[in-house]
């Protein structure tokens, strides 16, 4: 049975070398701080692109609320207008006409109102548009 | 102690917070990042490079590119394997013209460009010279993988994780490097070489 050492290798795995450390010696905090101050500088260009780019949007983002409540209120208050419209029209027009009176039939109620003795097609209509009432809802 | 720990944990903002702050143009936000990730750039990069100062200059070409790209980190919680991984492919984009470099003076007959200086000798102490020497040896994976785990103290699965490799293909990798070196370190020490350095 193969016995594992650290990490799970075996024990005839072999040692680190530790005169390796050697290669990649230890910097002074001063060197890192250079290193990080380089680094800022180069990026310092992209950083004040994006803060303008940021800038920007949120001044267009801080006029857009206020256009958009605006343009919402215009439209709620043309719809009420046009709906308010709408229904004074349907005031004056009056209520809806049957279908025998749109085709201009009198109804078998008229006619026996008018003490008059009907023809045979005056009847004939009276009692079809009658019968449409009827079917209508 | 620990809950002191623990305190400073919850104070410091995740990478997340910062990325999305620096995506904003914050400089202290990714000066934080900067920081907070920089020796294990400049880890990596040297794992390639073996040289400090090409490992800086990866380092910051590396940390510029993720400023000028910070808006495809995705997801921003991932901000650490993303940049290690943008630093590891431009130290060896380096690496590739440095060799570019080295092959046009040789063409052009300097060839004792490659000898290192009195000045590099006296820098540099023999025992580096040799380690140097016998590193440049092994394959990029292998060099990668020892000088992480052995230099730096990386975790196996950390490893596996930055180079895209199993665990196990990174165990092997490691074997091979420490055998290789130390069969080099071996066959170049009875030759002197000290004495030469000196």
């Amino acid at each position: 049975m193969i016995e594992h050492g650290e990490e799970g290798e075996p024990l005839d795995f072999p040692a680190p070398i530790a005169e390796l450390t050697s290669l990649y010696p230890a910097r002074a905090e001063a060197e890192w701080s250079s290193l990080v101050s380089s680094i800022m500088k180069g990026a310092a260009p992209e950083l004040a692109r994006r803060r303008d780019e940021r800038g920007l949007v949120r001044s267009i983002l801080r006029w857009a609320r206020p256009v958009g409540l605006a343009a919402a209120a215009v439209l709620v208050v043309g719809a009420i207008g046009l709906a308010v419209t709408n229904d004074a029209e349907a005031m004056v027009a009056g209520p809806t006409p049957t279908f025998a009176e749109v085709v201009d039939r009198e109804p078998a109620s008229a006619l026996l109102a008018s003490e008059l003795p009907p023809n045979a097609s005056d009847l004939e209509a009276a009692l079809e548009s009658d019968s449409l009432q009827q079917v209508q809802p | 102690m620990k809950s002191r720990a623990l305190a400073q944990e919850a104070e410091e903002p995740s990478d997340a917070d910062l990325v999305a702050r620096a995506q904003g143009g914050d400089p202290s936000a990714f000066e934080t990042l900067v920081k907070r990730h920089l020796r294990a750039a400049h880890a990596v990069a040297f794992a390639v490079l073996t040289e400090s100062a090409d490992a800086d200059d990866a380092v910051q070409d590396g940390f510029l590119s993720a400023m000028q790209h910070l808006d495809s980190c995705v997801p921003a919680e991932k901000f650490r394997a993303w940049l290690l991984t943008i630093v590891r492919n431009r130290a060896f984009d380096l690496k590739r013209r440095g060799r570019v470099r080295s092959v046009e003076i040789l063409e052009e007959g300097t060839a004792q460009a490659h000898e290192p200086s009195p000045l590099d000798m006296a820098e540099r102490s023999e025992l580096n010279a040799q380690l140097s020497a016998a590193i440049v040896t092994l394959t990029d994976t292998q060099r990668e993988v020892l000088m992480m785990h052995d230099v730096e103290g990386w975790k196996h699965a950390d490893i596996a994780g930055l180079l895209g490799l199993a665990e196990s293909t990174v165990r092997v990798h490691l074997l091979h490097a420490r055998r290789r070196l130390r069969t080099q370190l071996l066959a170049v020490a009875p030759n002197g070489r000290r004495g030469e350095a000196v």
